[in-house]
């Protein structure tokens, strides 16, 4: 899937000062590739993700997938988007805390009135290696756990691209290393687009292309 | 301290929309308090002024034994004093007896006594308590009984009695003029008796008697508590060894109420209370708590951290309960207020005393309920650190990882892993339906229990035996009937024996009475099967009281009369009051009742529609005076109806103002607490959304698990309520004789909270769904 920002920009409204977090920005996204985007704090790479993401509206510009503009589609048709074509990947892992792993991974499928696909979950709990914690709740798990639960959830509907909002900011040095190799492996192995979001610059190096942002701009 | 009063005092400054809603719920818990309190209180002792049918005289003629008897008192020799002096009186009995026993064939009364009262005594000022002005009787004047003034009406002609039997001091015919006639309110013997002002007279009356007699008076003192119970005590202590007679009316304690008991009010209004208390102040407490994060960051101790919030909340409740206590105060005084002439037909109607002990206790219930849920809410929301959530989940839902929808599966997940909240949700919505609902049944149903009220006639006088003779029934009628504003006067014979009518094995024993055109009419709303008319037209018929199985047209055997009646018609909750139950014929089976005896008829009395209030205040003082036969018994059943109506209407009126507060309560309380619970979910709620819901289905989402909720709490609430129906009716239906004119379900005090219910929890989904957006 081809995704395209042209003159992309994002205003916030706080009290009367308006923040511009996002400044006509124009980047097509690579198939495929696992894109990495860097910037320091602050300056709108959330934001970004989000705008590409169909989360939040733009202020002004487009936003297409496929060359179709993802913000004149309707509520209805923008949350569809969001089941089956794009798995988002949080730093705060964003697990539903009284649901166990199991439900989480299912949570997507159910919305999409799709009965889940027991076999792949049970696969990619393997391949992520979380298959003894399927029936653990949040807190009885590590935060690398967590986050690997949180993967097998964006991956659940066989997504065409994974956002991921600096996945491992809230991990130890080894467990961010073992995430990245295993979205790299998922990546590589179900033929998807990978848009990570990092301050790490380790993780950018892993990174076929590079977005470089500064106040809400891309700089090359 | 004064870091303390500093903050809030500014708090209330900048931030003067947090205290508001707290103040609302404080004042509408405390008016939900302080009505409970006042509810519960109402007096229903004999109010501080004295008012009729009071007991004040003793009257004990062997002196001597009473006297002794009064070191062995029952009250500590307080509950009395003695009039001062004896009072000198003649007994004329002997002179009249074959007269009085003529139409005294029971030879009830044995005297006919003569005193006489010295002016300025304090056994005058008794009677001029009550309007007899001893002072004014001249010579020859006398005060009468009604019983002299109408059986020696032969003897009396413009005024003057003349007493044939004695000679007056100057040796002529015994002639006293009537100043007055001593109605029932003198507790005195219901006995032939005169009273005069007259030493010459007496002293005339003694020679020709050759009797010289004295008498005691007693009195009650001021402080003497009347209540039913003391009577009891005081009677039981001195009746066996003394002959005397104390006349008092016994008072009728409360008659209706609430079905679900003190203690139950009491407890439902106080989780109300506090469940309003309580969700006003968590919501003022959530918006505070970064603050006193904050504080506690910057090293303030928990303790001062505890003492900061609570001194705000209580600071605040102090207004509070200012307004709620004159409001439900001034609410009481309309629901309950003080009436004395209430008491006049012996019944109590409950009133509201406003005395210093009621206030303090509304202010002790209202400020610990306050200080109580106060501390309890900082406790837990303030000093408390919030905790991941813990749960033993072994297993994942296999109902929901097997389903193929979202929102139903999902309900039952959080459901199943929110328990506690999801039936607390339930409880808050049934439970008040509930009281709600119990309330306002009681409220609609408190139906004025009429004492066997067998006639819906103003003014009864009934009569159990034979005294002075059938006729003066006719004498009675006759002079009522020429009353102004009397409409009607009916008359209802019945014997005084009992008949055993035997069926098979089974037999009853029951009264007889006529079954005439009044009583047909009267009887025809009990009727239930066959027909008065028949019973009316055929002296083999006869109408009964269903006593479970009598049947249409069976046949019961007289023992006493020997022969078989026929049942012609059925009568189901008469009215009896404990009396035994009653058989009814036309007035030829009554005429052939020859071994029976037939008593003075009971005489019914109606009113016209158009009187004034003095008339009828002139009626009631008149037909008492009138009724002077000591085995009659009359009752003002206007006045008696009005006073369990008044009764009744308390108390309904306390239920349905206590219900009112508790929908308005409890819909608040339901608004609040939603709101803020699906407010404390928005993270999930977005969380949702990031993984592909829209912000419509969300909103979906959360309206079917609150409806569900709303539809589970409406089930269990329409179990539990059909279940008290049902026990009620039972209750009902085993008094047999209480009269009931229809239960009423409370079906719209019921459809208004369930309205408001779903209102609250509609209007509080949407908000609590409604995502903040912050952008151009």
């Amino acid at each position: 899937m081809k995704i395209q920002a042209e003159a992309l920009t994002k205003i916030y409204i706080q009290g009367e000062k308006r923040i511009h977090a996002l400044n006509d920005i124009h980047v097509s996204i690579a198939e495929n590739k696992f894109t990495a985007i860097v910037g320091p704090s602050g300056c709108g790479k959330s934001t970004f993700l989000r705008a590409l993401s169909a989360l939040e509206k733009p202020s002004g510009g487009t936003v297409t997938y496929d060359g179709e503009d993802i913000y004149k589609l309707t509520e209805k048709k923008r949350a569809e988007l969001r089941r089956q074509k794009i798995g988002v990947v949080y730093q705060d892992y964003s697990l539903l805390p009284t649901m166990t792993a199991l439900e989480n991974i299912c949570t997507p499928s159910l919305m999409d009135g799709r009965k889940p696909d027991l076999d792949y979950i049970a696969d990619l709990a393997k391949t992520l290696g979380i298959t003894d914690r399927l029936h653990h709740i949040p807190s009885e798990m590590s935060g690398g756990e967590q986050q690997r639960v949180s993967v097998a959830r964006a991956l659940v509907n066989k997504p065409a691209i994974i956002f991921a909002d600096e996945p491992t900011g809230n991990l130890d040095k080894d467990s961010a290393r073992e995430l990245l190799d295993l979205l790299l492996l998922t990546k590589k192995e179900y033929n998807q687009t990978l848009l990570m979001v990092t301050h790490d610059p380790d993780i950018a190096a892993h990174a076929d292309i590079v977005i470089r942002m500064d106040n809400g701009t891309i700089r090359e | 301290m004064k870091f303390i009063l500093l903050y809030i005092r500014e708090n209330l400054r900048r931030r003067k929309s947090n205290y508001i809603l707290p103040f609302l719920s404080f004042v509408l818990s405390g008016i939900l308090l302080c009505a409970s309190v006042f509810y519960l209180t109402l007096s229903h002792e004999e109010p501080p002024e004295k008012v009729y049918y009071y007991p004040y005289q003793i009257v004990v003629r062997n002196a001597d034994a009473f006297q002794e008897k009064t070191s062995e008192q029952a009250f500590g020799g307080n509950a009395y004093t003695q009039f001062e002096g004896r009072l000198e009186y003649v007994d004329l009995f002997p002179a009249y007896q074959k007269e009085i026993e003529e139409f005294d064939p029971n030879h009830t009364a044995r005297r006919l006594l003569l005193t006489s009262i010295p002016k300025g005594s304090e056994h005058a000022a008794f009677y001029e308590e009550f309007g007899y002005d001893i002072s004014s009787l001249g010579d020859g004047d006398v005060f009468v009984s009604p019983y002299v003034f109408h059986y020696f009406g032969n003897h009396i002609e413009n005024g003057v009695l003349t007493l044939t039997a004695f000679q007056d001091p100057s040796g002529g015919p015994l002639e006293l003029h009537i100043a007055g006639i001593l109605d029932r309110r003198i507790a005195d013997d219901t006995e032939f008796a005169f009273v005069c002002s007259d030493d010459a007279l007496l002293e005339s009356l003694e020679e020709q008697c050759r009797s010289d007699s004295s008498v005691s008076y007693y009195s009650f003192r001021d402080d003497f508590v009347h209540t039913t119970e003391n009577y009891e005590k005081f009677h039981e202590s001195i009746k066996a060894k003394v002959n005397m007679s104390i006349h008092f009316r016994l008072p009728t304690m409360k008659e209706g109420g609430i079905y679900s008991g003190d203690v139950g009010i009491a407890l439902f209004n106080l989780f109300f209370s506090v469940l309003c208390i309580a969700s006003t102040l968590k919501l003022k407490l959530n918006r505070e708590i970064p603050d006193y994060r904050k504080l506690h960051r910057l090293g303030m101790s928990p303790a001062m951290r505890f003492l900061l919030p609570f001194t705000d909340m209580m600071l605040l409740s102090i207004p509070a309960y200012a307004v709620s206590v004159t409001a439900a105060a001034a609410l009481f005084q309309r629901i309950a207020p003080y009436n004395a002439q209430t008491y006049q037909s012996g019944v109590f109607v409950p009133y509201f005393d406003p005395s210093p002990g009621v206030f303090l206790l509304s202010a002790f219930s209202f400020f610990a309920a306050a200080a109580g849920t106060a501390s309890v809410l900082t406790l837990l929301v303030v000093l408390r650190e919030p905790e991941a959530y813990k749960s033993f989940v072994k297993t994942s839902s296999v109902f929901y990882y097997n389903s193929k929808s979202f929102v139903l599966p999902y309900i039952f997940l959080r459901f199943k892993r929110n328990k506690a909240y999801c039936l607390f949700f339930i409880f808050i919505v049934c439970f008040p339906l509930f009281v709600g609902a119990m309330y306002g049944t009681a409220a609609a149903n408190i139906v004025s229990n009429g004492g066997a009220l067998y006639s819906d006639a103003a003014f009864l006088i009934t009569q159990n035996e034979v005294s002075y003779g059938y006729d003066t029934v006719s004498d009675i009628v006759r002079d009522i009937s020429a009353l102004d504003g009397v409409e009607a006067v009916y008359t209802v014979e019945k014997t005084n024996v009992n008949y055993t009518f035997t069926k098979g094995e089974t037999s009853i024993s029951a009264q007889f009475e006529r079954l005439d055109g009044y009583t047909r009419k009267q009887l025809s709303k009990y009727l239930t099967d066959g027909s008065l008319d028949d019973v009316l037209n055929d002296e083999t018929k006869i109408a009964v009281i269903d006593s479970g199985g009598t049947v249409l047209g069976e046949t019961l055997h007289c023992a006493e009369m020997g022969k078989d009646y026929t049942v012609g018609a059925i009568l189901k909750n008469v009215p009896l009051n404990g009396l035994p139950p009653r058989f009814w014929g036309n007035e030829t089976l009554m005429q052939s009742l020859n071994q029976a005896e037939i008593l003075p008829a009971d005489i019914h009395v109606y009113l016209a529609e158009d009187l004034s209030e003095e008339q009828y205040a002139a009626l009631c003082g008149e037909i008492p005076n009138m009724v002077y036969d000591p085995h009659a018994r009359y009752t003002n059943q206007k006045d008696r109806l009005q006073s369990l109506d008044d009764g009744g209407t308390v108390s309904a009126n306390a239920a349905t103002a206590m219900n009112v507060l508790i929908c308005v309560i409890s819909i608040l309380s339901v608004f609040l607490l939603h709101t803020q619970h699906l407010t404390n979910r928005q993270g999930e709620f977005t969380l949702l959304e990031r993984l592909g819901t829209s912000e419509g289905r969300i909103r979906t989402l959360a309206f079917a698990e609150s409806g569900l909720f709303v539809a589970v709490g409406f089930l269990i609430f329409t179990l539990l309520y059909g279940g008290y129906v049902g026990a009620i009716n039972a209750a009902i239906a085993a008094t047999g004789s209480y009269e009931f004119s229809g239960f009423r379900l409370a079906w719209r005090e019921i459809l208004v909270l369930a309205a408001g219910v779903i209102m609250a929890v509609g209007i509080s989904g949407y908000l609590g769904t409604k995502k903040r957006r912050n952008e151009s």
